[in-house]
């Protein structure tokens, strides 16, 4: 770990400490983790910003069905590429330590597909499919019936879509969203 | 979608996204699209839930003056619309500090900071203060930049402030020394929460296997960590200055003939084990002088340890079963009222690192949501009076069944109890009988329990998990029951505190040898066959419950036998490190995932309530047995009194005999007060009670009014729709028809918002009636 502390100084792992969810210990880990996914870039530019496919080898990421949509939510630059930072908050967000609404909030960004603020039927549909996975078939009849009891579950002012404090009241009342909704660095 | 389409053409292409609704509860005190926008956003949280210190922070009014505040400053910009709107959407700009809402986009750093400059507290240069307000920043939903951003301005500003602020010589060296000290405690504490144990085995756990397997590590490693409690302090307070009596005194305990004989000693606990400082017989009853005016009473320290440990237990056990239970009951509702919402998005465990794994979820899901759409169609099929009635039948005799299993396997352990002493013989293999019985029965009929409740057909695979459970625990219950009550008959025969310590240190060896090394070595070799056989034999599923529950036995062994045996602290924290890299080895090599969806924190919860439980049981037997089982005359520390508490009584209550203390909690001992306390807590229970009962009531209320506020946002969709289809007034004929209807009464016409009034009478009508 000597040679990625000698990347950062003490101050920027403070500014790091105060801004996420981390200790200084586990900021210089995230680093190494970082590193590992393009030595010789990060090694040259400790903040160098790596493309999308880059960050999906990340092996949570690489498995996870929405690991595109991820990216993109962290990604300063909205295109899914990312710099360490953006990695180290969206790691942040998916630590023990961060707090149910702040999840709930990128949760709801990442299931947002069309970026309208709500999650529509078609969001729900491509959450549905992307869960399934492209091996296992559900039928559009039976995806219908699901949004149909989500929306009358949960859309509590009836108007076709999920709205985020609708979203964030689901989660709220959820025990294992926050065991589910988390990365271990 | 229709609507939307046509809200467009009034307000400006760049609208398509505001929700025109919720627009009935608040004074709309301007025209024009900016008042639609002011009321949209500002109701979306009305349900928001009180501030801290209880009062009610953001009433409607509150917003609507901060909103209209904030969009006068977005007039000023040359922003679209669209721009200025779609930041305002509740989803990503808005944030609380104290519960009031704050809202800003990535481009409003400065507005976010103005924001957080506007509360005091958060704006202090104390220690405290920058606390606050690196917590608030850190809990902002937003990019690393931003927040970094919002902490420069705020610095600058704080210095200026501090600038203006003259400050005392003792103020300024108060916050510095503050600041050190917050400093230190700070890397102290995040050195510690660097040591987290097993990390890195979990990681590959949970990567596997998903955080369902990881949540049997976790209990274990909890339960780990609490033991290591117990035996610092055993070790500590009872073992150490023994051992240093020993060494001091020379005395030299009996040894065991040959090395053979050690191997079978330490595996029944007989022979020179029996008189090693594991078990209670060996601890002595003296006084050491330490320094001569300083003494160490050992039955003093042994009758305090053990008080102390079983109570700091008791504590630490029954706050986390109550802190657990909050989570996962009360504050979710007991999660049955969003089944779909919370199956699709709480679905996916992102801790999944394998893709092996992650196929597996997939399929897991898939299969789950089959069965939530099958539930659905066939909650619609009505059973019959006699399916039900077979139903119930086949369910009473299946718990009649397993009812008289366990009371049989009661009656068969005592009497096998009774036939071993009758013998008397304690040779090595007699000695094993009972705990291999115990172990062998126990396993066979959690392998019947399970058949049973799978032949009960139960509807969820959850509620077969908790009759499966709630029959295991019974049945460790039973079993530890009628070998405790078995012992206290026999309390009278020499030394009988040791022998005690001794089944209990053979139940806990058989347990490890027969339920762990067995089990794993079985699925082992399922899991070698698999691969060389894979259509006759199948992998080996990781049995989280019934693995989970074999901890609580464990558990429970160990809390029944330290007060016999303070050492077996020592044994049962080695067996778990065992348990623990056995256990991830054979998952990883052998098993698989099991094949249901884990819920894991409500049945963790329950883990908790049966610790308790067992907990509970061990406390009150051991409170008899301290109080009313004289203790054996010849060996351990209590050897000259007749019972264990009198030394609490005599050496420490009775040193005054008028001491306070001993006359308050002879105060206390009395009926009348003891009566007078339950009646309180009753009462409290009682108030609690009706007090969550009106606040169910409130809750149904609100959820009404949000559904009537739907409503309202569709009719004044369908207003405006038909305005803009007709692009003139058509509302004047229709407000005459009204009135010859003699509907409404309309003092003025050409305006909107003539639609808003009855729609707000109606608002007020609603919450008066509330």
């Amino acid at each position: 770990m000597g040679q990625t502390k000698s990347q950062f100084s003490e101050e920027e792992l403070q500014d790091y400490e105060d801004l996420t969810f981390f200790t200084k210990k586990e900021i210089l880990f995230a680093h190494k983790k970082f590193k590992q996914l393009a030595p010789e870039k990060v090694g040259h530019n400790k903040n160098a910003k790596l493309s999308m496919n880059k960050i999906l080898q990340y092996p949570e990421l690489r498995v996870n069905p929405f690991g595109d949509r991820i990216c993109k939510v962290f990604s300063s630059s909205n295109d899914g590429d990312c710099t360490f930072e953006d990695f180290l908050d969206m790691m942040s967000v998916f630590s023990d330590a961060c707090p149910k609404a702040v999840k709930a909030e990128h949760a709801f960004r990442i299931f947002d597909f069309d970026g309208d603020d709500m999650l529509g039927i078609n969001d729900l549909k491509q959450v549905i499919e992307r869960l399934v996975g492209p091996d296992n078939c559900v039928s559009d009849n039976d995806i219908k019936q699901l949004i149909q009891n989500i929306l009358a579950e949960a859309d509590l002012d009836d108007d076709g879509a999920l709205s985020f404090p609708e979203f964030e009241h689901i989660i709220d009342k959820s025990s294992d969203f926050n065991n589910s909704f988390r990365i271990r660095l | 979608m229709s609507h939307q389409g046509h809200v467009n053409a009034v307000f400006n292409a760049d609208l398509d996204r505001i929700e025109v609704a919720h627009s009935s509860t608040s004074d709309l005190h301007s025209t024009g699209s900016q008042s639609f926008l002011t009321d949209s956003h500002t109701n979306f949280r009305f349900t928001r839930a009180e501030s801290p210190d209880g009062s009610r922070v953001g009433t409607p009014s509150n917003m609507v003056r901060r909103w209209s505040q904030n969009l006068s400053k977005f007039g000023k910009g040359k922003k679209s619309i669209r721009e200025k709107t779609i930041y305002r959407l509740p989803s990503r700009k808005i944030f609380q500090v104290d519960g009031q809402l704050l809202a800003q986009s990535d481009l409003e750093v400065d507005d976010l900071a103005n924001e957080i400059e506007q509360h005091e507290y958060l704006m202090q240069d104390s220690v405290t203060g920058e606390q606050l307000r690196m917590d608030t920043i850190r809990a902002l939903p937003h990019s690393l930049a931003t927040k970094r951003q919002i902490k420069e301005r705020l610095s600058v500003s704080i210095t200026q402030h501090a600038q203006q602020e003259t400050s005392t010589v003792f103020k300024r060296t108060k916050n510095k020394t503050m600041k050190a000290v917050v400093h230190f405690w700070n890397n102290a504490t995040s050195f510690i929460g660097g040591l987290e144990l097993w990390y890195g085995s979990m990681k590959q756990i949970e990567g596997h296997f998903g955080s369902g397997v990881g949540t049997y590590f976790v209990f274990l490693r909890w339960l780990f960590l609490l033991n290591l409690y117990l035996l610092l302090f055993t070790f500590a307070f009872i073992t150490l200055p023994q051992i240093t009596y020993n060494a001091i005194e020379k005395e030299e305990s009996t040894l065991g003939n040959t090395s053979s004989d050690r191997v079978w000693d330490v595996l029944t606990g007989e022979g020179f084990m029996k008189h090693s400082i594991l078990f209670y017989g060996a601890y002595a009853n003296e006084t050491f002088k330490i320094t001569p005016p300083k003494y160490y009473s050992l039955p003093h320290a042994y009758f305090m340890t053990m008080l102390c440990l079983y109570i700091s237990t008791f504590v630490i056990i029954s706050s986390s079963m109550a802190r657990s239970y909050r989570r996962s009951f009360i504050e979710t509702s007991g999660g049955i009222r969003h089944m779909y919402t919370h199956k699709i998005f709480c679905a996916w465990d992102f801790g999944i690192s394998n893709s092996k794994a992650a196929q597996l979820k997939h399929l897991s899901i898939a299969n789950e949501l089959r069965e939530i759409l099958q539930m659905i169609n066939n909650t619609e099929i009505k059973l019959t009076k006699l399916q039900r009635f077979w139903i119930a039948c086949t369910r009473t005799t299946a718990h009649l069944l397993v009812f008289g299993m366990i009371i049989g396997l009661g009656v068969g352990m005592w009497m096998l109890l009774q036939e071993l002493a009758n013998e008397g013989d304690t040779s090595t293999w007699t000695t094993l009988y009972l705990p291999l019985s115990v172990n062998i029965t126990m396993i066979i009929l959690q392998n019947v329990f399970s058949w049973i409740a799978h032949m009960e057909d139960y509807n969820t695979p959850q509620r077969t998990l908790h009759v499966t459970l709630f029959r295991n625990f019974l049945l460790e219950a039973v079993i530890v029951g009628v070998l405790v009550y078995f012992w206290l008959q026999k309390a009278h025969s020499e030394c009988w505190e040791t022998s005690i310590g001794q089944e209990i240190y053979r139940l806990i060896l058989m347990d490890f040898i027969i339920s762990i090394l067995g089990t794993s070595a079985v699925q082992a070799c399922q899991g070698l066959l698999n691969l060389k056989y894979p259509e006759f034999i199948q992998v080996p599923e990781f049995d989280i419950s019934r693995k989970s529950l074999g901890l609580v036995y464990n558990q429970t062994l160990l809390w029944v036998g330290l007060l016999f045996a303070p050492m077996i602290a020592l044994v049962v924290t080695i067996k778990m490190i065992l348990t623990f890299y056995i256990k991830k080895l054979t998952l990883i090599y052998f098993c698989k995932t099991p094949k249901h969806v884990w819920r894991s924190a409500q049945t963790q919860t329950l883990y908790l309530v049966f610790s308790f439980l067992s907990l509970l049981g061990v406390i009150v037997a051991h409170g008899y047995i301290m109080t009313q089982v004289p203790v054996s005359k010849t060996c351990g520390p209590f050897r000259n009194k007749h019972y264990m508490f009198q030394i609490f009584i005599e050496g420490v209550l009775a040193l005054r005999a008028n001491h306070w203390v001993w006359r308050l909690i002879m105060l206390l001992a009395r009926p009348a007060v003891m009566g007078g306390i339950l009646l309180t807590m009753s009462v409290l229970v009682y108030y609690l009670r009706s007090k969550s009962k009106a606040r169910i009531g409130m809750v149904k209320l609100l959820k009404e009014m949000l559904y009537m506020e739907a409503k309202d946002k569709e009719f004044l969709l369908s207003c405006i729709t038909r305005i803009t289809q007709d692009k003139e007034w058509l509302f004047e004929d229709e407000q005459v028809k009204d009135e010859r209807r003699g509907r409404h009464n309309y003092a003025e016409s050409s305006s909107t918002w003539k639609y808003e009034r009855p729609l707000r009478n109606g608002a007020t009508i609603r919450s008066r009636r509330i």
